[in-house]
C-alpha cells in the first residue's frame, strides 16, 4: 500500500507529537477567534479589531527591546505579548478618544490610528535590526504568523488562553447578544452597555495578542471576521452561529498549521485566512438561504423529506415551509441548545 | 401586574405618585434644542399618544426619560425616582428601524431578551424562559412565528415582536417609540387590543404616534408636542383641530433658533 500524501498524514495527526500539539493549539486559537469574531462582527468592531491588531507591532518591537535589555531572549513570548497588549490597548483608547473628543468620525480615527501605530512598529523593527543582538530575524513571523518551530509549551499556552476567552464569552453570552442586537433597549433596562462593549473589545484584544504567533498581526482580523461571516449562512440563531463559527475558525487554523508543518516557509496566517475564505465562499454560494432563489427549489424538497431536514440542521433552518418539522426538531434539540447560552 | 420586590422599592406610596412626571425638561442635540422646558404629569394609568411633527422632540422625550440621552435641564421621574432606579417598572420599545433585522435571532429569541433581567447574569435562557417568550408571542398573535428568523417577518410582525418583548418585562410603565409605524390593519387591531388589556391591568402606555387619524380610536390621552408642550389631556377635550393646528401649523417664531 502506498504511503499517504504528507499533508494528509499530518492532517490525520500522524506527524510527530510536537506537530500535533501545535496543530491542536492553533485549532483552539481558531475556535476562540471564531467565537469572539461573532460579537466583533455583530457589534461592528471589525475595523477597530484590525487597527488594534496592527497596533501590536510597536508593542512586539518594544517587548523585544525590553527583553534584550533585561537579559532575556528577544523572542521571549511573555515580553512580546505584554508589549503587544500594551500598545493595542493604547490604540483602542486613542480611537475612542479621537472619536468622542474631536469632530473626526470613528472610521477616520480607526484608519489614522492603524497607520500611525503600524508605522511606529516598522520604524522600531528597523531600529532593532541595527542592535548587536541575536534573534531579530525571527521577529517578522509576528507579521504573517508561523507555526513552524513553535514549541509545545507555546501551543499549550495558546490553548489555555483560548479556553479562557471561550468561557468569558459563554458567561456573558446573552448580554453580548443583547447589546449587539439592540444597545438602546439594553441601556434602557439597566444593562451596563459601556462595560459590555469594553468586554467585547477586551476579548478582541485578547485573541489578537494570543493569535500573533500563529496568524500574525496583519491578517488576524480576517480570522476574526471570516468564520462568523461564513457561519451566518448556516444558522439564523446566534448560539448555533457561534458554535459553527468556532468550528470554521478551528478547521482553518488546523489546516493552516498542517500546511506550515510540511512547508515551513509558507506564512501560516496567510494559509489560515485562505482556508477560512474558501469556507466562506462555499457558504455564500452553496448554502441554501431562505432568500436565495437556489434555496427556494431546495425548500420545495424540504417540505417533502422531513427526515432529511431533521438530519441536517443548516438546511432545516433555511426552510420556512418545513416549520412543522422544525418545531419537532427544535424540541429534540432544545436540550442541546441550552449549553450554548450557559457555556 | 408588577410583583413587589424590595429592590425596586415599589410600595403603596407609589399609588399617590404619578407613574411618569417630567419637570422643565430641556434636551439639546449638538447645539439644537430638541425639547424646551417640557413639563407633564402622566395619568395614573391608560394609553397616551405623544403627537407632533418631525423633529418635535418626541423620541428625545422618551430617550431622555430613560436616560439614553443626557438632559440639559429639568428632571424626569418614574414613580418619583429617576429611571435608573426604576428599571423594573419600565419597558421600552425603540423604533423598529433602530435595529438590524438581519440579526441572527428568531422571534422567540428577541422576546426572550425581555426576560434577561429576570434571568440574571451568568445564567442561560432556559426552556421555561422559552415557553414564557412563546406565551408573549401568543399575546400578540405571533405564536406560530416563534422560530422564524426576525428578518423574515413583515414590518407589522416585527412591531409586534417588539411589543411582546416589552410585555415580557412585566412593567408598569411602557414607553414605546412609534409602535404603529408601518403596520397593517391586522397588527394595529392586535396591538390596540393588547393596549386595552394593559390599561385594564393598570399600566401606563406612552406611545410616540404619527397617525393622527387613529389617535381617537386607540388612545385615552394625548400630548401635543412641538419642542414645547402645546397641550395635554384627555383625547376628547385636548385633541381638537385648534390644538392640532397649533402643533403642526405655523412654526412658532418664539423658539425657532435659526
Amino acid at each position: 500500500m502506498s504511503e499517504l500524501h504528507p499533508l494528509l498524514a499530518i492532517l490525520l495527526l500522524q506527524a510527530g507529537y510536537n506537530t500535533v500539539v501545535v496543530m491542536l493549539g492553533a485549532a483552539a486559537l481558531g475556535a476562540a477567534t471564531g467565537i469572539v469574531g461573532v460579537f466583533a462582527m455583530l457589534r461592528r468592531r471589525a475595523l477597530v479589531a484590525d487597527a488594534v491588531a496592527h497596533a501590536t507591532l510597536p508593542g512586539v518591537a518594544l517587548g523585544f527591546i525590553a527583553a534584550v535589555a533585561l537579559g532575556f531572549s528577544g523572542k521571549n513570548l511573555s515580553f512580546l505579548m505584554a508589549g503587544a497588549a500594551i500598545t493595542a490597548v493604547l490604540a483602542a483608547l486613542s480611537i475612542q478618544w479621537i472619536a468622542s473628543r474631536t469632530r473626526l468620525t470613528e472610521d477616520t480615527a480607526v484608519a489614522s490610528v492603524l497607520a500611525v501605530f503600524f508605522a511606529l512598529g516598522i520604524v522600531l523593527l528597523t531600529v532593532i535590526q541595527t542592535l548587536k543582538t541575536g534573534g531579530q530575524a525571527g521577529l517578522d513571523i509576528y507579521l504573517l504568523g508561523a507555526t513552524a518551530g513553535m514549541l509545545r509549551e507555546e501551543a499549550i499556552t495558546l490553548a489555555a488562553f483560548s479556553l479562557i476567552v471561550a468561557l468569558v464569552v459563554a458567561a456573558l453570552f446573552k448580554e453580548l447578544t443583547l447589546i449587539s442586537f439592540d444597545a438602546d433597549y439594553a441601556r434602557a433596562h439597566g444593562f451596563p452597555v459601556r462595560l459590555l462593549d469594553l468586554a467585547v473589545l477586551g476579548l478582541v484584544l485578547a485573541v489578537v495578542v494570543i493569535g500573533l504567533r500563529v496568524v500574525g498581526l496583519v491578517l488576524i482580523v480576517a480570522l476574526l471576521i471570516t468564520p462568523p461571516a461564513a457561519a451566518r449562512f448556516w444558522s439564523d440563531h446566534t448560539g448555533r452561529m457561534t458554535l459553527i463559527s468556532a468550528a470554521i475558525g478551528a478547521v482553518s487554523a488546523y489546516v493552516g498549521a498542517a500546511i506550515s508543518a510540511i512547508s515551513p516557509d509558507t506564512p501560516t496566517g496567510a494559509v489560515i485566512v485562505l482556508v477560512a475564505f474558501a469556507i466562506l465562499s462555499f457558504s455564500v454560494f452553496l448554502v441554501p438561504r431562505a432568500e436565495s432563489s437556489f434555496a427556494r427549489s431546495v425548500r420545495e424538497d424540504c417540505g417533502v423529506h422531513h427526515d432529511l431536514i431533521s438530519s441536517d440542521r443548516s438546511t432545516r433552518s433555511s426552510c420556512r415551509h418545513a416549520r412543522r418539522a422544525r418545531l419537532r426538531a427544535h424540541r429534540e434539540f432544545s436540550g442541546i441548545d441550552a449549553p450554548e447560552h450557559a457555556g | 401586574m408588577l410583583a413587589p420586590s424590595p429592590s425596586s422599592g415599589l410600595s403603596p406610596e407609589m399609588k399617590t405618585i404619578p407613574p411618569l412626571s417630567v419637570r422643565d425638561l430641556t434636551v439639546q442635540y449638538g447645539g439644537r434644542t430638541a425639547l424646551e422646558r417640557f413639563s407633564w404629569d402622566a395619568p395614573e394609568r391608560g394609553l397616551v399618544a405623544i403627537v407632533g411633527p418631525n423633529g418635535a422632540g418626541k423620541s428625545s422625550l422618551l430617550k431622555t426619560v430613560l436616560g439614553l440621552v443626557p438632559k440639559a435641564g429639568g428632571s424626569a421621574e418614574i414613580f418619583g425616582k429617576p429611571a435608573s432606579e426604576r428599571r423594573d417598572a419600565i419597558a421600552y420599545g425603540p423604533q423598529r428601524a433602530s435595529v438590524d433585522w438581519d440579526f441572527p435571532a428568531t422571534a422567540a429569541d428577541v422576546v426572550a431578551m425581555g426576560l434577561y433581567r429576570k434571568i440574571g447574569w451568568l445564567k442561560p435562557v432556559r426552556t421555561s424562559d422559552r415557553a414564557s417568550a412563546r406565551h408573549y408571542l401568543d399575546m400578540v398573535r405571533l405564536g406560530e412565528f416563534a422560530d422564524s428568523q426576525i428578518g423574515a417577518l413583515s414590518g407589522g410582525q416585527q412591531q409586534r415582536v417588539f411589543l411582546a418583548r416589552a410585555l415580557a418585562q412585566q412593567a408598569k410603565v411602557f414607553l414605546l417609540d412609534e409602535p404603529f409605524a408601518g403596520v397593517d390593519a391586522l397588527t394595529e387591531g392586535v396591538m390596540a387590543g393588547v393596549f386595552r388589556d394593559l390599561r385594564e391591568a393598570g399600566a401606563l402606555v406612552v406611545c410616540v404616534h404619527h397617525d393622527l387619524s387613529s389617535v381617537k380610536e386607540i388612545f385615552d390621552h394625548v400630548v401635543l408636542l412641538n419642542r414645547k408642550l402645546i397641550a395635554s389631556g384627555p383625547v376628547a377635550t385636548t385633541f381638537t383641530p385648534d390644538n392640532i393646528a397649533r402643533t403642526y401649523g405655523v412654526p412658532l417664531s418664539l423658539n425657532s433658533s435659526t
